[in-house]
C-alpha cells in the first residue's frame, strides 16, 4: 500500500512538472504588444537621437519629387521634423507633442495647429514622419503567421489606443526570427485600406540594428508610392523645451 | 541713451559675438522676387512690374548664441511706366526701396531664450487678416495682401522667453516704435474717397527716442492637451496714424495732415480646440481707450472708444491633402459719433481653401465677405513648382462691391499676376 501510495505521488509529480515544462515553452511565445515593443526598438536608436529622412515620391515608378527632413525625436511623444531641401521649401517645420501637431511656416513665422491626419507630402502622412513607435499608439493581438517576402513572420492586428493616432487599425508583420517589421497594413475607421509599408534596409548603427528604408504605397492606386530613406542617425541630449512650440521658429 | 548709441551698442555685440567665433559655419541665403500684373477692370493697363531680391545670412556661433541677418531690395517699374494712371508723385518713395529686415543676435539656453536686434513677433491664431499681430506695423501700401512675413515691418527690439515643458512666458521691450507703411497719393490702395488735390499729408515720424516712448508686452501660453491658449498684453503706438487738419491757406485752399499716434493698450486672448477633425481658432482683443478720427464742422477731429476685436474660425482636417477653414471676425466700438472716417464695426466672413489640384499644381485662395458693407475681397493663386528652387504663381486679387465699402473702394486696384520665386544657398 505504501509502495502504490509512493507510485502515485512520483507519478503525480512527473506530470506535474511536465505540464510546468510545457507551458513554460508555450510561454516563450511572445504576446502581440511584446512583439511590437520588440519591434519598435528597430525604429529607434535612442530615447533623444536625430536623423535625416529622404522622401521621394513616385507615380508611375516616375519620381515627382523629393524632399529631405531634419528629424529630432525624444522618447514616443516629442518630435520636431525641420524641411531642409528643396530649398523653395526650407525652414517649413512640424513639431509633434503627444498627438499634437503645429506647422511652422517661414511665411506666416508663427506656430499653427494642425491635424496628424494632414498629408506631410505624397503618401506620407505627418505622423509617418513624426511617430516612431506603434506599442504606445495601438493595442496589439497576435493574429496567427504567415509568410511575407519568404519571411516566417508573426502577424499582429493593431487597434489604436484613442481616436488622435494617425491610423485606426493596422496589421503587422514582424519577423520571427529577429523581430525586425516587414510589412503593415493601415486602416481608416471604416476598416478601409488606405496604405501598405514595407521596412528594409536593416544596418547596423552604434551597436542597434536600425531599418533605413521604408516604402509607402497607395491601397487604391499601388503605382503611387513614397520611398523614405533615414540616414545620418545621431544620438542627440534634447531638453523638453526643445519641443515646446514657442521655442520653434525664426 | 539716443537712437544712433543704442544701434552702435548692437553693432559692437554683434562684431564681439562673430569675433569670438571666427571659425563658426555660416550660410547665405537668397530669395528673387519676380512680379507682373495687369488691372482687370476699366483700363487694363500695368498694375506692377516689380523685381525684389533678398539675401539672408545665419551662422551659428556656439551650441548657445546664433545670428540671422537679412536685406532686401525691390525695385518697382510700374508708376514710371504708367504715369497717366499713378501720377508723377506716387513713384518718388514707392519706385525703388532697401531696408534691413531681419538683424538679430539669439540665444537660447533651456529654459531661457533671448533674442535682440531687428525682428518679427508674431501673436495669433487666425489666418488672412492681423488682428493679435499688433507688435511689428505692416506695409499696408498693398492693402496688406497675401506675403504677410514681407509686409510685416521688423522692428529693434528685446524678447525673452521662458519656457517650460508645455507652457511659455514671453517678453517684448520695444524701444523705438515704428508705424505702418501707408500707401502713397495716386498708388492703387490710397483711399479714393479723399478729393486730396489741396492737401498734404506730412511726413509720418516715429517718436523721439526715450523710455517713456517704449513699448513693452507680455504673453503667457500654455497647451492643454489638444488645447492651446495664450493671452497677451500691450502697451504701444497705435500703428495707425489719427490726423490733425491744419490749413495751410485760404486762398486756394490748402490743408495739411499732420499723422498722430497715440499710445494705447490691448490685451487679448487666443486659442485653438482641436477635435481630430475639426480645428477651432479664436482670438479676442480689447483696447480700452482707441482713438479714430472724423469729420466734424468741415475739420478733421479726434475722439475715442473702447474697442473689442472677436475671431472665430474652424478649420476641417478631413480632407487629405485639402485645408478648408472658414472664419468670422468683427470690430465693435462702444462709442460712436456721426462722421466716423473708418468704419466703426466691420464684420467679416472668410473662407480659405488649400491643396494639390494635380500632382504638384496646388491652389490656395481665400474669399473675404464684409457683412458690414457688402464689400467682397477674393485671392487667388495656382501655385506650380518648377524645379527644387523655382515656384512659378498665377493669381489674382478682386476687390469688389460698393464704393463706400472697404474693400469696394478699390476695385479699380483688383488685378492678374504672374509671379515668379527663386530660392538658393541654405544649410
Amino acid at each position: 500500500m505504501r509502495l502504490v501510495r509512493r507510485g502515485i505521488i512520483g507519478v503525480f509529480w512527473v506530470l506535474l512538472t511536465v505540464f510546468v515544462g510545457l507551458n513554460a515553452f508555450a510561454g516563450a511565445q511572445p504576446d502581440g504588444q511584446e512583439i511590437t515593443k520588440r519591434a519598435d526598438k528597430v525604429r529607434v536608436l535612442a530615447d533623444s537621437q536625430s536623423f535625416l529622412v529622404r522622401v521621394s515620391d513616385f507615380s508611375g515608378g516616375k519620381l515627382l519629387r523629393a524632399t529631405t527632413y531634419k528629424v529630432y525625436t525624444k522618447g514616443q511623444d516629442f518630435s520636431l521634423v525641420d524641411t531642409v531641401d528643396p530649398p523653395r521649401l526650407r525652414g517649413r517645420k512640424m513639431l509633434m507633442n503627444g498627438n499634437n501637431l503645429w506647422l511652422f511656416l517661414p511665411e506666416v513665422k508663427r506656430p499653427t495647429r494642425v491635424s496628424l491626419q494632414q498629408r506631410l507630402t505624397g503618401e506620407v502622412a505627418n505622423g509617418d514622419i513624426a511617430r516612431t513607435n506603434f506599442e504606445a499608439d495601438y493595442l496589439a493581438e497576435l493574429a496567427g503567421s504567415e509568410v511575407i517576402g519568404g519571411k516566417d513572420c508573426y502577424k499582429v492586428k493593431l487597434t489604436a489606443r484613442h481616436k488622435d493616432v494617425t491610423y485606426r487599425g493596422i496589421t503587422y508583420w514582424v519577423a520571427k526570427e529577429n523581430f525586425y517589421p516587414v510589412k503593415a497594413t493601415f486602416f481608416a475607421l471604416s476598416g478601409k485600406e488606405l496604405k501598405s509599408a514595407e521596412y528594409g534596409g536593416f544596418k547596423p548603427l552604434f551597436g542597434k540594428t536600425l531599418f533605413t528604408q521604408l516604402t509607402i504605397r497607395d491601397a487604391l492606386q499601388p503605382s503611387k508610392y513614397s520611398v523614405l530613406q533615414y540616414y545620418n542617425h545621431k544620438k542627440e541630449n534634447l531638453d523638453d523645451t526643445f519641443f515646446n512650440k514657442e521655442s520653434v521658429g525664426e | 541713451m539716443s537712437d544712433r548709441s543704442f544701434f552702435v551698442a548692437l553693432a559692437l555685440v554683434f562684431v564681439s559675438a562673430f569675433a569670438t567665433a571666427p571659425n563658426a559655419q555660416g550660410a547665405y541665403r537668397f530669395k528673387v522676387e519676380s512680379r507682373l500684373g495687369y488691372h482687370l477692370l476699366n483700363n487694363r493697363d500695368l498694375a506692377t512690374h516689380r523685381h525684389r531680391l533678398e539675401v539672408g545670412y545665419d551662422k551659428r556661433l556656439s551650441r548657445t548664441w546664433m545670428f540671422r541677418g537679412s536685406v532686401r531690395a525691390t525695385s518697382e517699374a510700374a508708376y514710371a511706366a504708367n504715369p497717366e494712371r499713378f501720377g508723377q508723385s506716387a513713384g518718388r518713395s514707392n519706385s525703388s526701396e532697401f531696408v534691413v529686415r531681419d538683424l538679430y543676435l539669439e540665444a537660447k539656453r533651456s529654459p531661457w531664450q533671448l533674442r535682440v536686434g531687428n525682428q518679427q513677433v508674431v501673436w495669433g491664431e487666425a489666418f488672412g487678416f492681423y488682428y493679435a499681430d499688433i507688435i511689428n506695423p505692416k506695409d499696408l501700401r498693398e492693402m496688406g495682401l497675401w506675403d504677410f512675413e514681407s509686409q510685416r515691418i521688423p522692428l529693434p527690439m528685446v524678447q525673452f522667453k521662458y519656457l517650460g515643458s508645455s507652457w511659455a512666458l514671453q517678453g517684448v521691450y520695444v524701444p523705438s516704435p515704428s508705424f505702418h507703411q501707408m500707401p502713397s497719393q495716386g498708388t492703387d490702395f490710397f483711399p479714393s474717397g479723399y478729393a486730396l488735390g489741396d492737401v498734404t499729408i506730412a511726413e509720418d515720424g516715429a517718436p523721439s527716442f526715450s523710455f517713456s516712448n517704449a513699448e513693452f508686452g507680455t504673453r503667457l501660453s500654455k497647451q492643454l492637451g489638444s488645447f492651446d491658449l495664450s493671452t497677451f498684453a500691450f502697451s504701444y503706438f497705435d500703428r495707425m496714424p489719427n490726423y490733425e487738419a491744419s490749413v495751410v491757406s485760404l486762398q486756394p485752399l490748402s490743408i495739411r495732415l499732420k499723422p498722430l499716434h497715440r499710445r494705447i493698450f490691448t490685451a487679448g486672448l487666443t486659442g485653438t480646440l482641436d477635435f481630430s477633425s475639426f480645428l477651432f481658432r479664436w482670438e479676442a482683443l480689447y483696447t480700452p481707450t482707441r482713438w479714430f478720427d472724423y469729420l466734424a464742422n468741415g475739420t478733421i477731429a479726434t475722439n475715442s472708444s473702447p474697442e473689442l476685436t472677436y475671431v472665430l474660425g474652424a478649420d476641417y482636417t478631413g480632407l487629405g491633402s485639402w485645408y478648408c477653414g472658414i472664419q468670422f471676425s468683427q470690430t465693435k466700438r462702444v462709442k460712436s459719433y456721426a462722421g466716423a472716417l473708418t468704419a466703426e464695426n466691420p464684420a467679416l466672413l472668410s473662407l480659405h481653401l488649400n491643396g494639390s489640384l494635380w500632382k504638384d499644381l496646388s491652389l490656395d485662395t481665400t474669399w473675404s465677405y464684409m457683412i458690414s458693407d457688402r464689400g467682397l475681397l477674393g485671392q487667388f493663386r495656382l501655385i506650380q513648382p518648377l524645379s527644387r528652387a523655382v515656384e512659378f504663381q498665377l493669381g489674382a486679387d478682386a476687390l469688389l462691391g460698393p464704393s463706400t465699402s472697404q474693400f469696394g473702394q478699390y476695385r479699380e486696384a483688383s488685378r492678374a499676376m504672374l509671379i515668379l520665386k527663386a530660392y538658393f544657398g541654405g544649410a
